[in-house]
């Protein structure tokens, strides 16, 4: 290290990119992380979304050194890192349970990595004061960890992760074990944190909101797969696959067969109007006579008299029946049983009026181009290839 | 996602914790760490004991055992041992299990006075208690002379060098073993769990009989086994507060050795105190944990 | 639900029963008396200065404290790297490490002590204070050994994971947080075997010689010679420092409970 870095808390020095290489995993004959491969820019925050069991923490293990890669390769920086050991890659970690030193006071859990980075003992003290700044927690040196809130010994531990401005920081779902409200202050605090250093951030979460919240990219993963990759906004408005919109937010799931009729492409369902666009049948390659499935995001869909949704042009719609109207706190669900037997769920804000009480038979009507197709005889990730 | 996806989830985990656990065989570090200090016990202690048996069976040889059960005064210590350890055994159960279930199930000032009652016993070794008891019960000991005094007796009572006495010394060092084994199991149980079965109309003795008595059964056999073992290795108290009929095997081990004549033959002594206790231990292990009962052993002491 | 009036009165006789012994010793040690009486004739020190005064006992409690030590940092040590043998050792099964330092646990005390007379009568460790040492070393390895494998597997791996990413490599880890997480519970252990070794006495026999004795060889002679108030205050001595080791040992463990959870 140089000696300015020794000295002070540098701003400014940015991470490093970072690239996954054909990243594989297995744990006896499973595989748990799945030829994965994806890059992100110095200074960008990725977040691996996925359920559990999909492999995200293991690619998470991976980057740091905990977990062997089986084949492929990881690099930071532009330098692979695959065979170094975890204490030589220089990188950050934020773990769910915090994994605070319990013997040490907060000093000395900041002043840790600096003291295996050989920094002078006495330079140690004013980058430790200088990190507790970055995450607003200033004046709590003496303190031992249990002494602290969930909250506080996560900014400790974001301390601890920065204080050697590492050229990454993984965060193993930081936020899982704080309660809605803390979470929410604190994805802001890490955007901050990273914006405000430079820090190239690999979080993972199941929590969507939160993928959306603070990420810049979001990886989807899917027993052990990648099943899309890019910026939120992205994913949201094209999702690649029934699995990806599935997982991006509630939504509705159709079946059918693709007919030619008067309008175009359409879904071969009885009396239901379901329009396939012309961008649907060029990207999916659809044909007549395909078995394809229609996502609709409960977002997307609004209630309309069945009598109105026969006369608008343009629109696709499904006849169904109210079962239920639910208030979730901070929206209505209204629950509906459709011709087919399908269980759909279309979201409200708690002002809006809807249309309908239960028992009602109305139409589930939404603009075709919200709607994302695959087909339903191949597995969605390989569609997705 | 389904109950098998987390699974899998926590086994690729559990592997991926271990930065010790996964890993190529061969010796490994703690391994390699571990095994002077195996050595040392091999020797320093299993060496010992080994040659305990080996003598036991070649020194002069296996006549040792013969010798050793036909000697009457041998066999009548094993019995007595015996008979000792099972009353011993009684009487802690019979005084430390309402001991135990008042310790978990009182207000604050009592508790803590069984406690401190029980700590402060259990802290003074052995040996000190032995010597109280004497200073209690001898003739011209404490209770002796207060009766004396009060004009309730003319001559001291027979309180000291006979079966009771031991038995007394005994019974006070082993109870707190098996108070705490109880205490821990009848701590577990819900007192919700005792106040339905009363609100349900069982009374006092119904309620404990069903209720208590069957979920705090694991601690008396933790507790009794480990008194009774305990009981069997024994000497130094029933030498001391005992009459010369209450000797142990124990005592006629160390007399052997102190005599030394044929070293083989206080070998096959503790072969065969050895062989006692690991018979116990052997048909317990049957039924439940042997860990279980030396942990409660170790937390004491 | 509390206890009914019969089982509380049975538990504070036993309670008094279990207390009285101690009580009547730590009393009677403070006679002014010559001979041992309850209540105790009037206040004195004078047999503490009487056993603090001669040379026998003070040689015993020396012999004793120094054995104790040592049995106590030889158990530490031992017990301790068993313990993390039988957590993280990957090539001799968990079951036979702890069987292995379990066994001095359930042999009784004069088949060891035997066993330790035969094998170090003939050797040059015999009538010296190191032959007790190691022989009560053995007796205290289980304390050691339980109490560190119960704190080893209350350690968080993810905290020895958070050390190596701040760039610990193994042996940093284990020096920088394993250890240090484990201490309290391995002195809680060696105060355990000190205080095993401090009131050992069948063991202590056995290996004992005119010029090694320990304290509660020196106090079994006295009570087989006679009671005096002398024994009261040597038993009070020993017990007061066991019960202050004990404490001590309890409190370290809990503290190493609370930083667990």
């Amino acid at each position: 290290m140089t000696q300015s870095q020794e000295e002070t808390f540098v701003k400014g020095r940015a991470g490093a990119d970072i690239e996954i290489r054909h990243a594989s995993h297995s744990y006896g004959p499973t595989l748990v992380v799945d030829d994965i491969t994806f890059s992100a820019d110095a200074g960008e925050i990725v977040t691996l979304l996925g359920p559990s069991g999909s492999g995200k923490t293991t690619l998470l293990r991976m980057i740091a050194g905990f977990v062997p890669a089986r084949r492929g390769s990881i690099l930071v920086g532009g330098s692979d890192v695959t065979a170094l050991p975890v204490h030589r890659r220089n990188i950050g970690m934020v773990f769910q349970n915090y994994a605070l030193f319990p013997h040490l006071n907060v000093r000395d859990n900041i002043a840790y990595p600096l003291a295996r980075a050989k920094v002078r003992r006495a330079a140690r003290p004013s980058i430790v004061a200088e990190a507790l700044d970055a995450v607003r927690l200033p004046g709590v040196e003496e303190r031992m960890p249990s002494q602290l809130s969930g909250g506080q010994q996560q900014r400790i531990a974001l301390a601890r992760a920065i204080v050697n401005r590492p050229r990454l920081v993984l965060m193993d779902e930081p936020l899982g074990a704080l309660d809605r409200r803390l979470r929410e202050s604190l994805q802001v605090e890490i955007v901050r944190i990273a914006r405000e250093f430079g820090l190239t951030v690999v979080n993972v979460t199941h929590d969507q909101e939160e993928a959306f919240t603070i990420s810049d990219k979001i990886a989807v993963l899917s027993h052990g797969k990648l099943l899309q990759y890019g910026p939120p906004e992205d994913l949201f408005r094209a999702p690649g696959s029934v699995e990806v919109a599935d997982f991006l937010g509630e939504s509705n799931v159709l079946h059918g067969v693709v007919e030619l009729g008067r309008e175009g492409h359409r879904l071969r369902r009885g009396d239901d109007l379901v329009l396939l666009t012309d961008q649907h049948v060029r990207s999916a390659g659809l044909v007549p006579g395909q078995d394809v499935v229609v996502v609709v995001r409960s977002w997307s869909a609004r209630l309309v008299p069945l009598e109105d949704a026969r006369t608008q042009r343009g629109r696709s719609w499904v006849r169904a029946r109210i079962a239920a109207v639910l208030f979730t706190g901070d929206s209505r669900k209204i629950v509906l049983h459709s011709q087919q037997g399908e269980t759909l769920s279309v979201r409200y804000t708690i002002d809006a009026e809807i249309p309908g009480v239960q028992g009602d038979e109305v139409a589930v009507q939404w603009d075709p181009s919200l709607g994302v197709v695959t087909s339903a005889r191949t597995s969605p990730q390989e569609g997705d290839r | 996602m389904s109950g098998r996806d987390s699974g899998v989830a926590e086994v690729t985990d559990l592997a991926a914790v271990g930065i010790r656990r996964a890993g190529r065989p061969g010796i490994d570090f703690w391994t390699l760490l571990g095994t002077p200090a195996m050595l040392v016990v091999l020797v320093a202690f299993g060496v010992p004991l080994f040659m305990v048996v080996y003598k036991s069976a070649t020194d002069p040889g296996l006549v040792n055992y013969t010798d050793v059960m036909g000697d009457p005064v041998f066999r009548k210590s094993l019995f007595k041992t015996i008979e000792i350890a099972v009353a011993a055994t009684l009487a802690a159960l019979l005084l430390g299990y309402p001991y135990a279930y008042v310790m978990a199930r009182s207000g604050r000032w009592m508790r803590s006075f069984l406690l401190v009652a029980l700590m402060v016993s259990f802290w003074t070794s052995l040996l000190i208690r032995t010597f109280a008891w004497q200073v209690l019960l001898q003739n011209t000991g404490v209770i002796n002379t207060e009766l004396k005094r009060l004009g309730l007796i003319d001559t001291p009572l027979p309180i000291i060098r006979n079966e009771f006495a031991a038995l007394v010394g005994m019974t006070q060092m082993l109870a707190p073993f098996l108070i705490l084994a109880v205490y821990a199991l009848i701590r577990a149980i819900p007192p919700e769990l005792e106040q339905a079965a009363m609100g349900m109309g069982a009374r006092r003795s119904t309620m404990f009989r069903t209720v208590v008595l069957p979920l705090s059964m694991p601690g008396v056999a933790a507790g009794c086994v480990l008194v009774f073992v305990l009981a069997l290795g024994f000497y130094i108290t029933p030498q001391v507060l005992g009459g010369p009929s209450e000797r142990m095997v124990g005592q006629s081990i160390a007399e052997a050795v102190h005599a030394f004549v044929r070293p083989g033959l206080a070998c096959a002594m503790a072969v065969i105190l050895l062989l006692l206790v690991g018979l116990v231990l052997a048909a317990t292990a049957r039924f439940m944990r042997l860990s279980d009962i030396l942990k409660m052993g170790s937390m004491s002491e | 639900m509390n206890a009914g009036l019969f089982s509380r009165t049975i538990a504070v006789v036993v309670a008094l029963l279990l207390a009285a012994p101690t009580i009547v010793i730590a009393a009677t040690s403070f006679t002014s008396g010559v001979i041992i009486t309850f209540p105790p004739k009037g206040f004195s020190m004078r047999w503490y200065e009487e056993i603090f005064g001669d040379r026998a006992w003070r040689d015993a409690f020396v012999t004793s404290f120094t054995t104790g030590i040592l049995a106590a940092v030889i158990a530490m040590v031992i017990g301790t790297l068993l313990a993390f043998m039988a957590a993280r050792g990957r090539l001799v099964p968990r079951s036979l490490v702890a069987t292995l330092a379990m066994t001095p646990m359930i042999v009784p005390l004069v088949v060891a002590g035997i066993g330790f007379y035969m094998a170090y009568v003939h050797t040059s460790l015999y009538n010296h204070i190191t032959s007790l040492a190691l022989a009560h070393a053995m007796l205290g390895v289980p304390f050691c050994f339980l109490n560190v494998l119960a704190a080893l597997t209350a350690v968080d791996p993810r905290v020895e994971e958070a050390a190596s990413i701040c760039g610990a490599g193994k042996l940093t880890v284990i020096a920088t947080v394993t250890v240090p997480l484990v201490l309290p519970s391995a002195v809680a252990g060696g105060l355990f075997a000190f205080v095993t070794s401090w009131d050992e006495v069948v063991v202590a026999t056995l290996l004992a010689t005119p010029t090694l004795r320990t304290l509660p060889i020196l106090f079994l002679s006295q009570l087989r010679e006679g009671l005096e108030p002398s024994t009261s205050a040597a038993a009070t001595v020993i017990t007061l420092l066991t019960i202050v080791l004990l404490v001590i040992a309890g409190l370290l463990s809990r503290r190493q409970r609370g930083r667990s959870t």
